[in-house]
């Protein structure tokens, strides 16, 4: 829907127009130049560099670089030494052609040349930092791969860390990424599929999926929408995620963002498909389901029932946030006779003085907490622990004493905001977030039926959402009791042995023997035997 | 990747569609007539309902896999199924406007006692309308969800109440003549025939040829739901209480309490409550629309979703205005209705197309 929208809107208002037509290179090499020159102004990191000696009889070059997009060693000695030296290209009269064949296949000892016949070509070889090379009178330039430009070190991810796991994290780069991948799934089904997407920014993006595994037809949907997607510049996943994911407007994300390798090799193996895009170290992940958010890698690194337990905690913070407040706010506004007779004098003693109503209260309360978090994001680290006393003691324990607000509620909101948090997924948190007030609203003036309705029509919402076709609430609706080993309890591996078909895959075992076979075989061959095994 | 109902959804939906306002109007009925022999005209009624999900099931069998509507202008006549359209039409309005005005009054008397019917009934449509928007298959995947949450409500309920049941108060046994129990009985059959909503959901159904099996497999929960409820309200308050008041199933789990500090679970069922009411009203609703849809042969049906939702709203406000006026229809009035929608237009049909086909086959063997 969103693609045809992206489309109608292309045809009523034309996108502007980056590059010029295909034009192809002459025989000129100093027309060439020109036109190069005239193409990319007078940039600073542009670097010409001619060489031309008529006495030795080799012909003219002139090598086009972008400084800090090369390896300026690389360039020395495996693109300008080896031609200047070469005693083949010195003889008299060799024609252009056999000499440009003579540089790529015998001169240049670098990996990944490439000839190019436009301008166009040309440039965005450039710009991807490869060393051009233009010869005097051959109207095809070679393009060396010399790419090399600083890029950060591989760390932990930021933002979903683990105690036990891998603790390397996807970093801008594209190949860095890919390579990550490979080196968990040494198998030649995985293929990585890469697109060029944004007119300015000609963004990297490789999709990666196991052949064989993931559903051909989420594959071709993926890939009929990334051909789609007519923009200028991609600049972070996001922008793919919102461009590419389904649902319309709705507030639930159906596309998994992960920082972690291992996180996207666990879901390639299950079947979904994986898009890295360079300059960010957030990659997707798709289809993805609504119980996937909910999934953290390190379920599979503890055993299954401190992870089963700590998926329990988490549905149940996905509900204490998303419910708490209102169901405060509706409680203590409606349907006083629902608390145990001591909670509730407790309450109204606690609200006494308390010059607003709960729904306000509570919004007052919800939003401060919100500036916080947003102060505590933007702002320099030296000052965070500042902020954090000013928060804590000032808006809450101040407002408290101040009668502006009750004990009670500065509970209820932080331990909402603390449940938030629980979820590993930052993407269903903040969804968590924004519904969250809507729910408030509904139940300062409708109660527990304005709650209900409006669970309700979350849940009919989501029932009817898809992810790439997946429907987003399976495998618990429609129900499909043999996956729901690892939705709400993560079940012990050995009980694991089939891939749920959850995204579209093919079902198929990924254990062959049978766990209690494993079991005796383990006892029998003892610990050395295990280690052979 | 359109998904059609699996056969265990098509079960629950069949719950639902009946289970909701059963369990809040039957006891009181029921009560009135059989007192402590109450669960006698649940069996009974399960027994005829069970009846009526075969003939339903026969029929959807006979229609194969078409529309009702459609395949009854085939068969017979197209100007009978329009006029049959239009009656069961009726019907389904009438139907869906009933559980409306039963979900308002309940709200009305127990949770919102503020706030203007109009507001409570606009509201519960609207959620209806974005429910139908998203289509069966989706109201369907939320009624698995929400019966999941009966199941794990229930055992709860029967355990909180162990300690206040009293046997005797179920004694004596039988004590009721065959005339009340036929009587007790009227209105749960009424309920019961409800299982002919299949009619219309039986084309977005995976396999519509187990349509018998889904119908008795509702029927047989639903009876054993009821029969939980009612003989647990018997046990627990006595036949005196559950005939004078309104909403049994929420007093007895109203006592429910688990040590000190965890009472008045009734919240609790009536988060499930709301939830299936809303189940049931998408459901009937639905039906309309379908009803509607196959009557007057119309392919886009949303800007009349709309309209029929106007219709029930302004049906519930001004027609049943009264909760008086509506349980004395629901006691007295409704079977009649029931019987013959749910019951005799069906059983007609079924036998017309019976006796008719094999007279066609014969002249066409003839000819």
């Amino acid at each position: 829907m969103k693609l045809k929208f992206l489309s109608n809107h292309k045809a009523a208002s034309k996108p502007e127009t980056v590059t010029a037509s295909s034009r192809p290179l002459e025989s000129s090499m100093d027309a060439n130049v020109a036109e190069i020159k005239r193409r990319i102004g007078n940039s600073a990191d542009v670097v010409f560099r001619s060489l031309s000696n008529p006495a030795s009889g080799s012909p003219s070059l002139t090598f086009i670089y972008i400084d800090g997009l090369i390896n300026a060693d690389l360039v020395t000695q495996a693109v300008i030494q080896p031609l200047t030296d070469s005693q083949d290209l010195q003889e008299q009269g060799m024609e252009n052609e056999k000499a440009l064949l003579l540089i790529k296949e015998q001169i240049l000892p670098v990996g990944g040349i490439k000839e190019c016949k436009t301008v166009e070509i040309l440039l965005s070889m450039l710009f991807e930092g490869n060393t051009i090379i233009l010869l005097d009178g051959a109207n095809t330039a070679l393009a060396a791969n010399t790419s090399g430009w600083e890029t950060r070190s591989i760390n932990e991810p930021t933002s979903q860390g683990v105690i036990r796991g891998p603790k390397e994290g996807f970093t801008e780069s594209l190949r860095t990424g890919t390579s990550m991948l490979r080196r968990r799934l040494k198998n030649a089904d995985l293929r990585v599929e890469e697109y060029k997407i944004g007119r300015r920014t000609q963004t990297g993006i490789a999709l990666v999926y196991l052949y064989g595994i993931a559903n051909e037809q989420v594959l071709a949907e993926i890939r009929k929408r990334l051909d789609a997607i007519d923009t200028d510049s991609i600049l972070e996943s996001n922008y793919i995620e919102e461009l590419i994911e389904d649902g319309g407007m709705t507030p639930f994300p159906t596309i998994l963002n992960t920082e972690r390798p291992d996180a996207m090799a666990g879901g390639i193996l299950e079947g979904q498909v994986g898009i890295i895009i360079d300059g960010t170290p957030f990659a997707l992940l798709a289809p993805a389901t609504f119980f996937s958010f909910f999934q953290s890698s390190e379920d599979y690194y503890q055993r299954y029932d401190i992870s089963s337990f700590l998926r329990i905690i988490r549905f149940t913070a996905f509900f204490v946030s998303l419910l708490l407040p209102a169901l405060y706010i509706a409680i203590t506004t409606f349907h006083q006779e629902m608390l145990p007779t001591t909670l509730l004098i407790s309450l109204a003693s606690q609200r006494e003085g308390i010059p607003f109503p709960a729904l306000i209260e509570a919004l007052i309360m919800e939003l401060t907490f919100d500036v916080l978090r947003e102060a505590g994001v933007r702002m320099p680290r030296a000052i965070g622990p500042a902020i954090s006393i000013v928060g804590a003691l000032v808006l809450g324990q101040a407002a408290v004493q101040a009668g502006l607000v009750s004990a009670a509620m500065v509970i209820v909101v932080s331990f909402t905001a603390i449940s938030n948090f629980v979820i590993p997924s930052l993407a269903i948190a903040n969804s968590i977030r924004l519904i969250r007030f809507l729910m408030m609203l509904i139940a300062g003036t409708m109660g527990l039926f304005g709650i209900m309705s409006f669970l309700m029509v979350l849940l009919i919402h989501m029932a009817g959402l898809q992810s790439f076709g997946i429907p987003y609430l399976s495998p618990v609706a429609p129900m499909k009791p043999r996956y729901l080993k690892d939705i709400i309890l993560r079940m012990p591996m050995w009980k694991m042995k089939i891939r749920p078909s959850t995204y579209g895959s093919q079902e198929a075992p990924r254990q062959n023997l049978p766990a209690k076979e494993q079991q005796v075989s383990a006892k029998q061959s003892g610990p050395q035997g295990s280690e052979n095994s | 990747m359109k998904e059609k109902i699996s056969t265990y959804q098509a079960v629950l939906l069949i719950v639902s569609a009946i289970f909701p306002t059963a369990i809040v109007v039957l006891p009181v009925i029921i009560g009135k007539y059989l007192e402590q022999d109450s669960p006698l005209a649940v069996i009974f009624s399960g027994l005829v309902g069970l009846g009526i999900a075969w003939l339903i099931g026969s029929l959807i069998k006979a229609t194969g896999d078409a529309p009702f509507l459609e395949w009854v202008g085939n068969k017979i006549s197209p100007v009978f199924a329009v006029l049959i359209g239009i009656f069961l039409l009726q019907y389904y309005l009438d139907l869906t406007t009933n559980v409306l005005r039963v979900y308002v009054n309940f709200i009305k008397e127990n949770v919102l006692l503020n706030t203007p019917t109009v507001i409570t009934a606009v509201i519960i449509m609207l959620v209806t309308l974005y429910m139908i928007n998203r289509g069966i298959e989706a109201i369907s995947r939320i009624n698995s969800i929400v019966n999941l949450m009966l199941l794990m409500v229930f055992p709860l309920y029967i355990w909180g109440l162990t300690k206040h049941i009293n046997l005797h108060r179920l004694l004596p046994i039988f004590d009721h003549s065959a005339a009340s129990l036929t009587l007790a009985s009227l209105t749960p059959i009424g309920w019961m025939s409800e299982v002919s909503v299949l009619l219309f959901i039986a084309p977005y159904l995976k396999f519509p040829r187990k349509s018998t099996f889904i119908g008795v497999i509702g029927i047989c929960l639903v009876t054993l739901a009821m029969f939980v409820e009612i003989i647990m309200t018997l046990l627990v308050f006595g036949p005196q209480y559950m005939k004078n008041i309104a909403y049994p199933i929420f007093s007895t789990i109203s006592i429910i309490q688990v040590g000190r500090f965890i009472e008045n679970l009734d919240v609790l069922f009536i988060s499930y409550w709301t939830m299936s009411v809303y189940m049931k009203i998408a459901i009937f609703m639905f039906a309309t629309v379908q009803c509607f849809k196959q009557t007057f042969r119309i392919r886009n049906d949303k800007p009349y979703t709309v309209a029929l939702s106007i219709v029930v709203i302004t049906e519930c406000l001004y027609t049943w205005r009264e909760p008086e006026k509506l349980n004395i229809f629901n006691e007295e009035g409704r079977i009649i209705v029931f019987l013959l929608f749910n019951i005799l237009l069906p059983m007609g049909i079924l036998l017309w197309t019976r006796i008719k086909e094999p007279v066609i086959k014969r002249k066409e063997y003839k000819t």
